[in-house]
């Protein structure tokens, strides 16, 4: 018979029991939940509905959501310029050999799975440790491990194109380098693209997150906000940041059309 | 087991030969050995008494041979007009087959191809937003371009509706004849290959069964070489 205390049954009741036991070394007392939390939260959300929109904190905003979108800007085209090269090294379609292939395909996969094994902070901090607190460290710090990202996803991309076409132009007296900017590349740019929008679109909100390690823009505006208790005024930064990542989202659906067969 | 039988086949220049047969005849192996994406396991491929087989895919090869297959060959996202051009990228150094990708090179030439197989007019569009009639007009025009002595076609018309069949295989026996170029076709359709090609092989497991002009190939062979008693069953290589 299979019983109540048998295989899989008797590890969901020991963590039952783990998570009973977990309840009971908790001190309930009534420092547990923040007593002005609730006042806290009702008075954030309060405040979604009337953000400030004074001509003062509008001006701050844009200049800040420029800032961000700069960031972003510049470490996504630091990234691109990693992850193409890289990317299309990785995939291996432009070595003939199959020596030399795994020798470039395994030692740029390793480069390109250690930019990215790091996060953006981390690189943030590493880079501030050496050069100081400049927009430099927040570049290279999404730019290296999104680099490391986008240069793995284009491998893919580019390996996985169908491979009729690619014979043809073989047949036709291309070398693999020809191959690959009039049939590899070609097939694999609208997938491309729009992966690459939406890495934009990470690095906004990375860029945001930046101000933590003490950068500008919207994420610090956001902070301070915060600090002044002033709900409203943060609404609005968050509103800009929001509407920054919708735009990238329309560009991409645009330029994405026009890739598309 | 072999794809093909010892098979000894001599193709005067200016023939059009059709290759028949049930699936899994080799049909597929045998062009693909002549186009050069296959190495034979053994004999030897000569065109003018020159080895094929030991030429490296590339312009050498292109200039020789030249291949159309049933469809999807296109790069569906570059237009029309690039897709010809691919036939003139072996004659091209690296650098200006880039540059064509931006500024087309050699433009007059697509442009003369696109207008003899009839579609000048669909030169900006991308391949992947034209019909299979059209696609495949445009690989008989990056063919024409490409201007190989041979010209191989594995199944051209396989994806087609009859009437666009028969208009496919009209251009490409009449581009055959302008231009006295050697067509070597594999092709299901025998009335097709009967109206298109002088010559015809029949090819069964791997071994000729017969080897005929045009008109000397009876129904009676045609049945015996699509019966399907006594058919080996590994489904064809390739």
């Amino acid at each position: 018979m299979a019983g109540l205390f048998e295989g899989r049954r008797l590890l969901t009741l020991a963590l039952l029991g783990a998570f009973a036991w977990s309840l009971a070394s908790v001190s309930w007392s009534d420092r547990l939940v923040h007593p002005g939390g609730l006042n806290a939260v009702g008075e954030i959300f309060g405040d979604l509905v009337h953000p400030e929109l004074s001509f003062g904190i509008l001006s701050d905003a844009i200049g800040a959501a420029w800032e961000t979108v700069a960031y972003a800007v510049a470490g996504l085209t630091l990234a691109l310029l990693i992850g193409l090269p890289l990317g299309a090294v990785a995939s291996g379609v432009l070595a003939r050999r199959s020596a030399s292939r795994l020798a470039l395909v395994s030692s740029t996969r390793f480069v390109l799975a250690f930019f990215r094994s790091i996060h953006e902070l981390v690189w943030a901090w590493l880079f501030i440790a050496a050069a100081g607190l400049s927009p430099m460290a927040a570049v290279l710090a999404l730019g290296i491990p999104y680099g490391g990202i986008l240069g793995r996803i284009y491998a893919d991309l580019l390996n996985d194109v169908p491979e009729a076409p690619l014979r043809a132009l073989r047949n036709s007296g291309a070398s693999e380098w020809r191959v690959f900017w009039h049939g590899r590349l070609p097939m694999a740019l609208p997938d491309m693209l729009s992966y690459s929008f939406y890495r934009l679109e990470c690095g906004i909100r990375s860029a945001a997150i930046m101000s933590f390690i003490g950068l500008g823009g919207l994420g610090r505006e956001i902070q301070l906000s915060l600090d002044d208790l002033a709900y409203g005024r943060m609404w609005t930064f968050v509103f800009f940041l929001a509407a920054l990542v919708v735009l990238v989202d329309v560009w991409s659906s645009v330029v994405r059309k026009r890739v598309e067969v | 087991m072999a794809a093909l039988a010892p098979v000894t086949l001599r193709v005067r220049r200016g023939e059009r030969v059709a290759i028949l047969g049930p699936s899994g005849a080799g049909k597929t192996t045998l062009l693909a050995m002549v186009a050069g994406e296959l190495q034979p396991s053994s004999g030897a491929l000569r065109l003018d008494g020159r080895d094929l087989g030991g030429l490296r895919p590339g312009r050498e090869l292109a200039r020789r041979v030249g291949l159309i297959h049933q469809q999807f060959d296109l790069v569906p996202n570059l237009s029309a007009l690039h897709n010809v051009l691919v036939g003139r990228i072996g004659e091209w150094g690296l650098v200006r087959s880039l540059v064509s990708l931006v500024w087309p090179q050699e433009r007059p030439i697509a442009m003369a191809a696109l207008a003899r197989v009839g579609i000048a007019e669909r030169a900006p569009v991308r391949a992947g937003r034209l019909s299979g009639g059209e696609q495949q007009r445009v690989a008989i025009a990056r063919l024409l371009v490409q201007d190989p002595a041979i010209m191989l076609a594995d199944e051209p018309v396989a994806s087609l509706d009859p009437a666009r069949a028969d208009e496919i295989m009209q251009l490409l026996a009449g581009i055959a004849v302008e231009g006295g170029k050697t067509v070597v076709a594999s092709m299901h359709l025998v009335d097709l290959a009967r109206r298109y090609f002088t010559r015809l092989i029949g090819l069964r497991n791997g071994v000729v069964e017969f080897d005929l002009p045009a008109d000397a190939v009876t129904d009676a062979m045609l049945e015996r070489l699509y019966a399907t008693h006594g058919l080996r069953d590994d489904g064809g290589i390739v």
